[in-house]
């Protein structure tokens, strides 16, 4: 009954958006826009067809700095959130220059680290670090902060270390809420990328992007949107199924009715 | 008889609030002894402090002539919540103390499996928590108690959060199971009937700054069967508890 609910919603979702493709079709067809404003989806998937290839070579290199990035954005974020959850004098002075680092708009940071690191792979991977890092580590440390008082109350009755107190209770009671982080930061990063590009290189959607831009290639603009929202799909997907592995406890949750206890009288 | 816990002349305040005053009390070698007292009245602090996770203001605990005060890791501690950790099978669960004293996982299941039919969990070893049943769980969190201290358990009201029914069922299941396993249990509740099913002795607290009010026997033979309550001695100390408890 369940499954049939969530196949009807499937087809809900999956109807509108044929059907707002049909408008956007008809947009163009009926020649309400001009196509070089908006061009109708049957020759986005033409402009993609025809430059796969080339935009298989650029979203090459976005994806491989998005994933460095992320990769380091994780590490980064979850030692630093296992710190200020260790350390309450760490987080007291830490947690204000956390928030603040946030509030830097990464556009205009971009060009600086440009001039700062060069046009390699560095400078976009560093933006990508900076984007991701933050939903990282405020969803591990809220996640460890939640923990059932009582839990680790028995957990010091029971005369656990610290580490044993991460290992068996902290740490896995937070992965929800990690993972909810990861999953932001994730759609994030190829964004990340892609704006890091922007301010120059030689590969990359977002160098691509500017190109066609400026030969007023629209179907190609729209082209390149939809491979980065394609990526950013895929990295989404990623993520939910290592969220699944992480967390086979979460799969199985029916309850059990309880047999009668067997019993001397 | 020598006991085995004594808890002396324990005084512990909050910040405006005056919770525990001089209690004194004493577990004998398999002894059951309930501490019984209003909602509210501490039980849970005297508690928290004779496991030795809290500090008391003044006096002492005492665990085989031995100094206990705020000293964590002797007895095992068991909570109204079942508190398994719903990431970890049953069995998982119940070894978790033996896996904080650094057992490894063999060595730890093989000491924890011949425990499971006695506390009714056989069979049940490789689900997880959100699985099983409120009374199961509960099983399950006893067996994990009784792991980690066999000697000594307290026992913070563990069927408080049961319905009526599963409740009474899990009473005389425990009953059973005092007369299988060697262990001294020290139990809050502030369920007249389950003290007097349960208990060789029951303490009688008072309201807030909680005192004890009456230290009573009860002499009735053990097993005790399911009409206990039609025993005059059963009436008698209800009477007596109740009287207690209203004054």
């Amino acid at each position: 009954m369940k499954k049939w609910r969530n196949t009807g919603d499937r087809f809900l979702s999956a109807g509108l958006g044929v059907f707002i493709l049909f408008l956007w079709e008809m947009v163009g067809r009926l020649n309400i826009l001009p196509a070089y404003l908006l061009p109708p989806p049957s020759r986005i998937a033409t402009a993609m067809v025809r430059n796969a290839d080339l935009l298989w070579q650029h979203a090459r290199i976005t994806l491989l700095q998005a994933v460095l990035g992320f990769l380091i954005a994780m590490l980064l974020g979850c030692l630093l959130a296992l710190w200020l959850d260790y350390s309450p004098v760490a987080r007291k002075t830490l947690y204000p220059y956390l928030i603040t680092s946030q509030t830097v708009p990464i556009i205009v940071l971009a060009p600086l680290f440009a001039m700062w690191f060069g046009f390699g792979i560095l400078p976009k991977v560093l933006i990508v670090v900076l984007v991701c890092f933050f939903p990282i580590t405020i969803s591990l440390l809220e996640g460890l902060a939640t923990v059932d008082r009582e839990l680790m109350d028995l957990m010091h009755a029971m005369n656990a270390s610290s580490w044993q107190k991460y290992r068996w209770v902290k740490l896995p009671a937070a992965m929800p809420s990690l993972f909810s982080g990861l999953k932001i930061s994730g759609t994030y990063s190829i964004m990340g990328a892609v704006i890091g590009e922007w301010i120059g290189g030689r590969m990359g959607l977002g160098v691509y992007m500017l190109r066609v831009r400026q030969s007023f290639a629209t179907d190609q603009v729209f082209a390149v949107i939809t491979v980065i929202v394609m990526l950013s799909i895929l990295v989404l997907k990623l993520i939910q199924i290592a969220e699944k592995k992480a967390m086979p406890w979460l799969q199985h949750d029916q309850p059990y009715e309880e047999p009668v206890p067997h019993q001397e009288t | 008889m020598e006991p085995i816990l004594e808890a002396k002349n324990i005084k512990k305040s909050f910040p405006q609030l005056h919770t525990i005053e001089n209690i004194s009390l004493r577990l004998n070698r398999k002894e059951f002894v309930t501490v019984l007292g209003p909602s509210g009245c501490g039980k849970s602090t005297l508690f928290s402090i004779i496991a030795g996770i809290a500090q008391p203001d003044r006096g002492e605990v005492i665990i085989e002539n031995r100094d206990h005060t705020g000293v964590a890791g002797r007895v095992s501690f068991m909570h109204q919540k079942d508190l398994l950790l719903p990431w970890k099978r049953i069995l998982d669960n119940v070894c978790l103390p033996l896996f904080l004293r650094g057992l490894s996982t063999r060595e730890a299941h093989k000491q924890a499996k011949p425990h499971f039919p006695l506390f009714g969990l056989e069979g049940f070893e490789h689900y997880y928590p959100s699985q099983l049943s409120g009374g199961m769980r509960q099983r399950a969190a006893l067996l994990r108690t009784f792991l980690f201290s066999q000697d000594i358990m307290l026992l913070d009201e563990p069927f408080g959060g049961l319905d009526a029914l599963t409740r009474q069922t899990m009473q005389r299941w425990l009953m059973n199971v005092m007369e299988e396993i060697e262990s001294s249990v020290l139990l809050i509740t502030h369920d007249v009937d389950e003290a007097i099913l349960l208990s060789d002795r029951i303490y009688v607290l008072s309201h807030r700054p909680a005192q004890v009010r009456q230290e009573l026997k009860v002499n009735m033979e053990r097993p005790r069967g399911i009409n206990y309550f039609a025993e005059p001695e059963y009436i008698r100390l209800k009477e007596a508890i109740l009287e207690c408890l209203t004054h």
